[in-house]
Formats: C-alpha cells, structure tokens, sequence
C-alpha cells in the first residue's frame, strides 16, 4: 500500500460558549494514504465539516484545539505559526467550499477574484496591503489573465473570457461551483478537502460536478477528503468512508461495504433509514443528538443504542480494527488495537 | 371508482415583468404552462423536478396564495380556482399545507401551542379550552410530548419544527396536504422518522398527501402516483411504480440515472444514460418546441424543435409528452 499523506490523531476541539464549553470533536482519529478518496458521512452537527477545517488551519476564532495530532506529510500542522500555514493552504492542501455562492464575493468578477488568487499563491510572503497598493502591476507584469482563463477552461467553463467579466450572481450554481473547483485546483494541491459540492444545487447538476470532480481527482492523483451528508454520493466517489457521530469516527470501512454489513448500530441504524428504490422498510433512530456541551459519558450514541451496556456509559470505546481495514468504536466488538 | 380529491384541469400561471415608473410589461415567465393530473383519495401524489420547474407554484395555486391565471382547479367536485371569502376559507380548512422550509414558516416569537391553535382561531373551531385540549391531541398526533407547548420555534431541532408545522397543517382536520419539500432540510435518521409518521397519521386520519419534491428516493418510497415537471409541463405521468420501472421520457431517465444510491442492487435499477448539459432553467421560454429538446440527449432534432409534443397515453395510464416516445 502507498503512503500515509495525512495522519489524525485523536483530535479534539473544543468551544467556548456562553452556555459553557461545548466539546465538539471527541477524539477522532483517521489516516489517508496517498491517491485515497475518503469521505467523512455523518448527519448535520456530528462535526465533518470542523474536522475538514482543523486540516487548513480556518477553525472559527471560538474554537480551540485542545489535544491531537494532526500530521501531513510528516509535519505536526497544529504547530504551525500563519505564515506557515499560509504557504501550505492552496499548494498543498486546498479545499472546495460548501456554498459557491457565499464562498464567492459578490463584489468582485469572477476574473478579479482568480487573478488575487493566483497572484498571491505565488508570493505567499507578500503583505496584503502591500499586495492591495501593487495590484494592477503585479497582475500586467506576469500576465496572469491567460492563467486564469486556462484554469476556467480546465473545468469546462467556456467562453472563459464572459465567465471571467461576470459576477458570481451573474452565474449559474453549477457554474459557480466550477469555478469553485478551479480555485481549489489552481495551486496544485496534493490534498483536496470537498465540503459538500454540489450538494446545493439538482440532481442531474450533482451529478455532472461529480464527474467532473472525480475526472480531475484521477487525472491529478489528489488524494481526497469528501465531506457529505449523502450516503449516495458518498458511495459513489469514495473508496473509503468514515461514518462520523457525535464528534468521533464510528465506523470506517470500505465504500462498498460499509452499507452492506455495518457494525457500529449507528451505522447499522442509519442503513435502515436509508430510502432505497428496493422499497425498503425505512426506519429512524429514536432520540436525538446529545448535546456537546452536557454529553453523555462513555460511548456518546449510549442514549440512543439499543444495546448500550454498563460498560458503554462509563468509558469511550476505542476504534478498534475488525478486519481488513474495518475498525468499529463498539464494545460490541472485539478487535485490535489499530 | 375511486374518489378523486383534487383535479386540475390545463392550469396557467404567467408571471408579468415589468419595468419603468408605467409599469410596462417588460416579459412573462411561463411559470405553469398548462398542466392537468388528478389526485385520488388515499393515493399519495408526487410532483418532481429539478428547482424552477414550477413545482412549488403548483402547491401555491392549489392552496390559492397566488391566483391561477388560466384553467380550473377542482377540489372535492367543486371549481375553486375563482372562489374568494368564505368559500376560500372553508377550501383552505379543508386542503392545508406544509412549507418547505420549517425553520422560516414558523413565527420565532410565538410559542408553539400559538402556533399550532391559529387555524383553530382562524376557523373558530371550539372553545378555548377545546382548542388547548385539540392542541394536546395534535401534538400527541405528531410525537411531541406536552412540554413542547410553551417552547418556541428556535429551540427545536429540524424534526421537531418539522411536526409542528405539520400539526399545525392537521389543526383543522384537513382531507389532502400538501408537502412542499417535507424533508430536504432533515438528515436521512430524521427522514425516516418523519415519513414513517406521515404514513401513520394518513391511516389514522384518512388524508392524501401531494408530495411536491426533487428526491426520487423518497417518492419510490412514498407516493403511487407521480408526474415528472419541467419548466412548468408535465413531461410524464404514470403510477410510481411504472415511472421507476419503465421511464419512457429521456428527462425522467436523465434524473433517474443522477440519482446518488448507495446499494448495487439499485444501480442496476437505473437507466444509463449520458449527463446533461449544465443549463439554467431560468430562462423566459418562449420557444415553440419541446422545452427539453436543447438538453435532450435523445433528440429528432428539426420535429423537436418547432413543434411541442402534447402529452399522450402511450399505455395504461402512462402519459408522456415526446416524440421519440410515440
């Protein structure tokens, strides 16, 4: 097997709110290897997206990490001062946001936008200010319009000169979302982290920026992270999948069978809820997701689980390994310390 | 025979553009260009298609918040597309419907027994302490225990919003609901259990539901009839189950075939075709052909293009609107 490309270990964020401190991610812990697709599925609130985020380094001014590694490339990103991150963010590691639309500032053309871009991920050790006050120098001397339209054309977004002149409201989401991707592939990155693409916009739109996403993802050799709340779309891109509850990894198995024979029974639940056109019974989990600033101790799903045992409210069970590259975090299940 | 509840009959609704300080008709968008289908007593009917399709203004001109510009609308054997006052009122008691979006169609400042009474205020259903005792019995209805009463709409979770609003809908004992997107702001565990009440509460109380929605998954599940919509015409319309059995419009395949599913077996359920163009639906159309010929991956080409296909029975009880299907 290749290489480990990003390594987290039991990580942990906390928030600071006024009710009291909310702790968010409980420990989790994952690895991706070099070329991975791997996606990170779990219902709103169970924290996939701030996981995604503690990669890059664009955690919320509220949240803390408290504890955990986080190591790319054999180099603790947790210890990183901003200039350090700022040289990472981009060239190595980019991100595809959740909402094109928000992500893309409505003041600005979808040119003036790539130009910044571009001209700054090459001069990471450049002010802004200083960037701000040589703007329009800096953008005739390197001549970064025909960049920028290359890497609109990359991703099918032609004539790339009226793209370049309109601004985000001027476009469709899909096309929004295109350029959303070109920004993310601009800086040659090895590790692309997707916060749900594509989720906002139609079906048959989804499908199309799947395609294209997963043609670029192969034609570059990106190893991915993939952030969604559709099991579909998780099953259909991803070699590997995470299920997520409750701010830990609950189980983690591949694509094609972590749906086929779930072991954790939040996996197992969330499979019967799943409405399938094989007309399936669809069934809900009873309860809700406990709150984070008041969690329940030991296994945080033991107030929803039908087979919560004494041991199960005391102490958090470990992700444990099963059987070839299955780990389960479920006292149901003995299993080795991976 | 089975009784028809709701019938609809080459319904329009045009949206004037216009512009300048005379109000001069700049454009029209055709948001509902003529559409009939019928629902049946206890048979859940689907609308689907993708945002712009017109599906949501079909739900509003059900329930009369807009004012159809052409065609009739029949509820319960009487023509209420014109019917205003009193007679409005009595259709509105009896047709309820449940917005899209939970969080912003209930009012943050008024607790949820409030909420929930105001059809019963409206309808001047019972006493005061009937109403507090109808309020328990919706709640109970919808799986919410009493201590919800004096909570407010910001402390609920999606789900629990969800069942107010549908309680809200139950209030002045409807016979058809309609669900604008009932669940697309939910995750698939809260779903589920949504939809399972649902089903529940159409035994119990005898209602149909008119499901307005883009998740093909959950119209399989959920509904027996359905029809296919784009760009304000109903391109197909057959029971559920022949549409996912036997899609015969290249869209409906098109929009089957994007469907993210998780098992294998499903995947061979699909029909393969090739993606669509990225194209906005948002344009004023005014083309005469079929509106879906400049996507259609399966297209004639000069027969497409000028002349509209009307929508026609190919078998029993299965319409579609395309030339190549005839």
């Amino acid at each position: 097997m290749s290489e480990t490309i990003l390594q987290v270990r039991d990580l942990h964020i906390t928030f600071q709110l006024f009710e009291g401190l909310a702790k968010v991610i409980d420990g989790v812990t994952f690895e991706l290897k070099k070329k991975e697709v791997i996606a990170l599925v779990g219902e709103t609130g169970c924290g996939k997206s701030l996981t995604a985020k503690s990669i890059l380094g664009v955690l919320p001014p509220e949240a803390k990490i408290s504890d955990g590694v986080i190591n790319y490339k054999n180099q603790n990103l947790l210890k990183l001062d901003e200039k350090g991150w700022r040289r990472l963010r981009g060239k190595e590691i980019a991100m595809v946001p959740q909402n094109p639309m928000i992500s893309l500032d409505p003041l600005l053309t979808i040119g003036d936008q790539l130009l910044d871009l571009i001209n700054l991920q090459d001069q990471p050790d450049i002010s802004l200010f200083s960037y701000y006050t040589r703007r329009s120098q800096i953008t005739k001397e390197r001549d970064t319009r025909a960049k920028a339209a290359k890497m609109l054309e990359d991703v099918a977004l032609k004539p790339a000169d009226r793209v370049m002149n309109s601004y985000p409201f001027q476009i469709s989401g899909g096309m929004a979302q295109r350029v959303c991707i070109a920004m993310a592939l601009s800086g040659n990155p090895s590790l692309l982290i997707a916060d749900e693409p594509g989720t906002s916009l139609d079906v048959t739109s989804q499908k199309v920026i799947l395609d294209l996403l997963n043609e670029k993802i192969r034609e570059r050799g990106l190893s991915v992270i993939f952030i969604t709340h559709n099991l579909g779309v998780a099953r259909q891109i991803a070699n590997r999948i995470l299920i997520m509850y409750a701010g830990s990894v609950a189980e983690a198995w591949e694509a094609d069978k972590i749906f086929r024979e779930p072991l954790h029974p939040y996996s197992i639940g969330l499979k019967k809820a799943i409405p399938t056109l094989l007309l399936t019974k669809m069934i809900g989990i009873a309860g809700r997701v406990p709150s984070y600033i008041d969690p329940p101790t030991g296994c945080r799903f033991n107030t929803r689980c039908e087979y919560a045992m004494d041991m199960c409210r005391k102490v958090k069970p470990e992700l444990v390994t099963v059987g070839d590259g299955h780990s389960v975090a479920c006292y149901l299940y003995k299993g080795q310390r991976g | 025979m089975p009784e028809t509840v709701l019938e609809l009959k080459s319904l329009k609704k045009y949206f004037y553009l216009k512009r300048g300080a005379l109000r001069r008709e700049a454009g029209v968008v055709k948001a509902i260009d003529g559409i009939s289908f019928s629902v049946e007593k206890g048979r859940n009917f689907a609308l689907v298609g993708e945002s712009g399709s017109g599906k949501t203004t079909v739900g509003r001109n059900l329930m009369r918040l807009y004012k159809p510009t052409e065609g009739e609308i029949w509820f319960k054997g009487e023509e209420i597309s014109r019917a205003q006052g009193h007679k409005l009122k009595e259709i509105r008691r009896k047709m309820q419907m449940v917005f899209q979006d939970p969080a912003s169609s209930l009012n943050p400042r008024r607790n949820v027994r409030s909420i929930i009474s105001t059809p019963l205020d409206i309808h001047g259903i019972g006493t005061r302490a009937d109403r507090l005792k109808r309020v328990e019995e919706l709640l109970d209805n919808v799986e919410l225990s009493e201590d919800y009463m004096y909570r407010r709409p910001t402390v609920l979770s999606g789900g629990e919003k969800q069942r107010v609003a549908l309680a809200r809908a139950l209030a002045s004992n409807p016979v058809l609901i309609i669900l604008d997107e009932p669940t697309s702001s939910l995750d698939v565990s809260v779903q589920a259990k949504i939809l399972t009440l649902l089903e529940e509460l159409q035994k119990k109380l005898d209602l149909t539901y008119l499901l307005i929605t883009h998740e093909l998954s959950v119209v399989r599940n959920f509904t027996q009839d359905t029809a296919v919509m784009y760009l304000g015409k109903i391109l197909e319309r057959s029971t559920t189950d022949e549409m996912f059995n036997n899609p015969l419009h290249p869209y409906t395949k098109t929009l089957l075939s994007s469907l993210p599913v998780v098992f294998d077996e499903e995947l061979a359920l699909l029909p393969k075709t090739t993606p669509l163009p990225d194209a906005s639906t948002r344009q004023l159309f005014s083309a005469a052909g079929c509106r879906f010929y400049t996507r259609c991956p399966e297209c004639l080409g000069e027969k497409c293009a000028t002349e509209e296909p009307p929508l026609t029975e190919v078998t029993k009880g299965h319409f579609v609107a395309c030339h190549k299907c005839l």
